[in-house]
């Protein structure tokens, strides 16, 4: 583990970013993933939401440490519809980890989606992934469901909730338990 | 290979309607390791990578095959074998009919993304009876 | 090389590229009608984690391998060995072309696609050429690999017609390939009844050693088609489970004669995925181990003999509890099993092969809330005088079974679904339920003018009233369809909350407040058993002195007890009895626990997170939402959840005081319900798994206890050292909260307490 270099710099992705980030963006997430993306994957959370994706940079070189890709958007199979967030990708480069870089840049997500009127934030993670759920479980996170082999690789997934806002009681008879969500996170 | 146009430094808007003409077009893709792609275009961006749908694969087959299936040839005409692994023949690219027919092994992929920088060749499939109300493809005859 | 039938290709290669580099950075050109969503599942060419028909430098895509060489028997013996781990990988869950479809025999069998048995052949013959003679190890491999695939196709098609969900519990998919669809299963019989014999005449060859272990395993692949054609049939266990049972026998020979094997792991290649139609990456072949596989196999036959006692129907909740206990087993049956249950179950609507869905629902209504009741008497269908009360109640009768039987039907559905699609299918179901109580309650209430019901003095039970004075309520009518599905309602709600232990959905600090919330609901459906109860025993006097109202004329309401009528009541109250006794188990345990994580957070032996984006009432309402919606019993609000799950008001040493005693009293329902027979546990054809299940808690309050009397003493110790309760410093413990497959029982998650040495 190595020490940070300084103070990293937290920025927000866009589009004039894409050719010098979109590369290492992918290269750092690919890493860690069993299951590979599509550039396309990442066109279809940027092109709408690249405001919701946050990038930790190296302050000496502004090479990519650690990045976040979400979504929000209004959630259907509630009604009234809910404004639903959704953390799709985290990842930190190995070299990083331990110095609370996913922590901060999940933090930014949060703020961001809260300010942008997000009733709750979602997002699945491995069963297997302890660090990852306990991340979001120190922030508040829930686990509401459990997930029978959601990955190509056989494992299960739980699925993580954080509510923002009280839930309106007259809305609450559709809970939206079955739903086929966004597949990547 | 000869383009058949030749202006090819367009106006943003020219470039953009030229894309959006060949939407659900059914395009041919061949890549640097020569296979042939072959699927309509729903999507792209500026690095060419292209979103195409309902795609089939085709391959040249390797040389050991060919000899292969030269030695089988008759044996194989006879119970009517074909190259194509299918049992519903996948629908053959109109074009390649005639030479590739016997040559090319086809599966199908579904929705798949050709990275720009992996393709050397896009061919767009037109009915030739439509070609004149086309304002995508200028016209001329296809060379060859 | 362009042009034919009217399509012309015009080559755009340049003007495509120029085009696009004019897009700015992040813009797409898209077809309006397709979502960028989509485009998350699309494959990337030239990607080899992606593309599976993307080839390395140099690679050819064509089989290195050549399926005509000679094979030694230990090479064949191998390969099958080798083949029954991918089935078995398959079983599990993972696709054809990560097991089965890796094997060059087995794709050069299948393609091209082969319609006839001459033509099912990894060495096809050509056509008008007299059949060669063949090396005898050909015809072995091809005759076991023949009833190996035509078994899929088998086990394919059972599950594609059942309730299952695709890529969770398994994956149909073939690949565009056929697994023999068209070829007839005794002509495969025929090839492996052949090649047996090939072998027999073989063995002083080939070894007696070997023939044995390639026999067996051909032996195997006949035992199971065997097995899958007499499933169809739905008739008596014992006939059914003959070929399960050989197979079981032949299993262990097999395991044993596995070292006579040579693994060719040339013969397995994931190259043949990339002549499959497929939009899955290229992924690795499955390798089990073949003391996995034994493990794997071992239990599927056992399962499988086991599965056909549910069809051997003693009564409706011996038919629930076998179906619950089935599926709750540790790992649970390969979804081929509970396919078969579900077939089993429910195939064209008639239940277990012989049962109408009536039949089975009449019964449960008969054995929960209405034993001998003139409701249920089928001779009231053949009134047709619109005015009589008999005609009226057998149409209202015949409304709510019409209403109540999909909703019923459900629950064992559901309950053959994998564990986590069962949780979340049942917090469905509860809203479904509360509906059916709302329509029942409508029925009844038309039904006891019918009847002309007099209203009766319910007294609430002491021990589960609400106030603990056991007060009079005013009078009030049976309900007893809407009692029937009120009780299923409640179940239903425990069983979420208990499966969320078992999926491990909560957090330790949640613990206290879930347990608190399992004793609540169990509490209250004690409470609503002993309602029911109460106007049970009420409709069996009248019947006994012959006062029994409503409609007159009726056989079964004369003034004595006949003795049919007497065993109605008797089977009735006998499961109003163990019912009861399995809600106070249920809610003395749950108190037990709830307690002590109660303890163990004040003590801060089990911490909460910081969560500094939440709220201790947010997380509630997540938690809550599947119950927020139903009506009764009301969700409690949030402050009066708080007070249950910290009890300000008790103290520590207090708290561990009502834990114990909480236990105590577990363990005495427990010994109680250990005793039942088969039929007073309504257990009838799984009695083994219900009292293993009883054995499993009285441990789990064995284990409870442990770990009160732990705390108790550290918190003794302390307050003897500080002096007085509110001792200072933290208890010298260690906890920790087990995983729920470490525990006896996967519903019951009690901290293990370990004392720490302070000294060292």
């Amino acid at each position: 583990m190595a020490a940070l270099p300084g103070e990293l710099k937290y920025i927000q992705y866009e589009h004039s970013l894409e050719s010098v980030y979109l590369p290492a963006i992918r290269a750092l997430i690919s890493k860690d993933l069993s299951e590979p993306y599509s550039i396309y994957v990442y066109r279809y959370f940027l092109y709408q939401w690249g405001h919701l994706c946050y990038m930790a940079l190296n302050p000496s070189d502004s090479s990519l440490v650690g990045v976040i890709i979400c979504k929000l958007e209004a959630h259907a199979s509630h009604s009234p519809p809910t404004m639903r967030g959704y953390i799709a990708m985290l990842a930190v480069s190995a070299t990083y980890r331990g110095h609370g870089v996913a922590t901060a840049l999940v933090k930014k997500a949060i703020d961001a989606m809260t300010h942008r009127n997000a009733d709750e934030v979602v997002l699945e993670t491995e069963e297997t992934n302890i660090p990852a759920m306990r991340l979001y479980e120190r922030l508040g996170f829930l686990r509401s469901k459990k997930l029978h082999r959601y990955y190509l690789n056989g494992n299960s997934a739980y699925r993580l909730v954080l509510l923002l806002k009280q839930i309106d009681p007259d809305a609450a008879t559709d809970l939206s338990l079955d739903e086929v969500d966004t597949g990547p996170s | 290979m000869a383009d058949n146009d030749s202006n090819v430094l367009q106006s943003e808007a020219e470039a953009a309607d030229f894309l959006r003409s060949l939407l659900n077009k059914n395009l041919r893709v061949t890549t640097t390791d020569g296979r042939m792609f072959w699927g309509s275009l729903k999507c792209t961006d500026p690095e060419s990578n292209i979103v195409i749908q309902n795609t089939y694969e085709y391959r040249r087959p390797s040389l050991q095959s060919l000899q292969k299936q030269t030695a089988e040839a008759a044996a194989a005409a006879a119970v009517g074998e074909s190259t194509t692994p299918t049992p519903a023949p996948a629908p053959e690219p109109g074009a390649t009919a005639a030479t590739l027919k016997m040559d090319m092994t086809s599966r199908y992929l579904g929705l798949v993304v050709v990275p720009g920088r992996h393709i050397v060749k896009i061919e767009v499939e037109e009915f030739a009876s439509q070609m004149k109300n086309s304002a995508a493809v200028e016209r001329a005859e296809s060379p060859l | 090389m362009i042009s034919s039938a009217g399509i012309v290709a015009t080559d755009v290669t340049r003007r495509f590229a120029s085009a696009t580099a004019t897009l700015p950075p992040g813009a797409l050109i898209k077809d309006g009608y397709f979502t960028l969503f989509e485009s998350v599942g699309a494959l990337e060419i030239m990607d080899p984690k992606m593309d599976s028909g993307c080839l390395a430098p140099g690679e050819s895509l064509d089989e290195d391998y050549d399926v005509t060489r000679p094979l030694l028997p230990s090479e064949v013996l191998g390969i099958i060995d080798q083949l029954l781990c991918l089935e078995m990988a398959w079983h599990l869950g993972y696709p054809l072309s990560q097991t089965l479809f890796t094997n060059v025999y087995i794709e050069a069998m299948l393609n091209p696609y082969p319609t006839t048995i001459q033509e099912a052949d990894f060495i096809r013959p050509r056509s008008g050429e007299p059949k060669a003679p063949r090396d005898p190890m050909f015809s072995v491999l091809r005759a076991y690999c023949l009833g190996l695939l035509k078994a899929c196709w088998y086990v394919n098609e059972r599950i594609k017609f059942e309730h299952f969900y695709e890529e969770e519990d398994f994956v149909t998919n073939t690949y565009r390939r056929s697994l023999l669809d068209d070829i007839d299963r005794d002509e495969i019989r025929d090839e492996i009844m052949a090649a047996r014999t090939l072998v027999h005449n073989i063995r002083h060859e080939i070894s007696d050693d070997m023939a044995q272990a390639l026999g067996f395993r051909l032996e195997l692949r006949t035992a199971f088609l065997r097995a899958i054609e007499l499933s169809e049939l739905r008739s008596n266990p014992d006939s059914l489970s003959l070929p399960w049972v050989q197979m079981k026998a032949l299993w262990d020979p097999i395991y044993k004669s596995r070292h006579l094997g040579t693994p060719v792991p040339e013969a397995f290649s994931t190259k043949i995925q990339r002549k499959l139609a497929s939009t899955m990456p290229p992924r690795p072949i499955v390798q089990l181990s073949f003391e996995e596989t034994y493990g794997h196999f071992k239990k599927l036959f056992n399962d499988g003999i086991d599965v056909l006692k549910v069809l051997s129907y003693s009564d409706s909740q011996s038919l629930l509890n076998f179906v619950l206990a089935f599926q709750a087993q540790k790992p649970q049956p390969l979804v081929y099993i509970r396919t078969l249950l579900q077939n089993f179950l429910f195939k064209d609507m008639i239940i277990l092969g012989h049962l109408s869905i009536r039949h089975v629902i009449d019964d449960d209504l008969a054995i929960v809330v209405m034993p001998h009741s003139t409701l249920l008497d089928k001779s009231h269908d053949s009134v047709e005088l619109p005015h009589d009360p008999r005609f009226a109640i057998a149409h209202q009768m015949e409304l709510f079974r019409q209403r109540a039987a999909q909703s019923y039907l459900d629950i064992f559905r559901a309950l053959c679904q994998n564990r986590c699609r069962v949780r979340r299918t049942f917090c469905h179901s509860i809203q479904d339920w509360e509906t059916v109580q709302m329509d029942a309650e409508e029925i009844d209430q038309l039904l006891q003018i019918q009847l002309d019901e007099k209203p009766m003095a319910y007294k609430t039970s002491p021990m589960t009233s609400s106030d603990g004075t056991g007060a009079s309520d005013p009078p009030a009518y049976s309900l007893p369809l809407s009692s029937w599905a009120y009780l299923y309602k409640l179940k239903l709600m425990e069983w979420i909350v208990q499966l969320g232990f078992e999926l491990e959905t909560y957090h330790p600090d949640e613990l206290a407040g879930m347990y608190w919330y399992l004793s609540y609901l169990a509490k209250t459906r004690a409470q609503h058993v002993e309602r029911i109860k109460a106007f049970t025993m009420q409709r069996l006097n009248e019947v006994r002195v012959g006062t029994n109202g409503g409609v007159r004329n009726d056989n079964r309401s004369g003034g004595f007890l006949t003795p049919q009528a007497e065993a109605q009541f008797t089977r009735s109250l006998s499961y109003l009895r163990a019912t009861i006794l399995d809600a106070a188990v249920t809610w003395e345990l749950a108190d037990a626990l709830s307690y002590l994580y109660t303890v163990l957070q004040r003590e801060g032996l089990v911490a909460p997170p910081p969560r500094p984006y939440s709220t201790d009432e947010l997380r509630y309402d997540i938690r809550m939402k599947p119950f927020a919606p139903i009506g009764l019993p009301e969700l409690p609000a949030y402050e009066s959840f708080v007070r249950a799950a910290t009890q300000p008001e008790s103290g520590t040493a207090e708290l561990l005081e009502y834990a114990a005693r909480a236990v105590v009293g577990a363990r005495k329902g427990l010994e109680v319900l250990s005793k039942l027979s088969e039929k007073e546990a309504f257990a009838v054809g799984g009695y083994k798994r219900w009292s293993d299940g009883v054995k499993r808690c009285m441990r789990t309050g064995i284990d409870a206890g442990i770990s009160i009397e732990r705390v108790r003493a550290a918190f003794a110790a302390r307050a003897k050292a500080g002096g007085g309760e509110g001792g200072k410093g933290k208890l010298a413990l260690k906890v920790e909260v087990p995983k729920p497959e470490k525990a006896y029982h996967e519903w019951w998650i009690v901290p293990k307490v370990e004392v720490i040495d302070v000294e060292k």
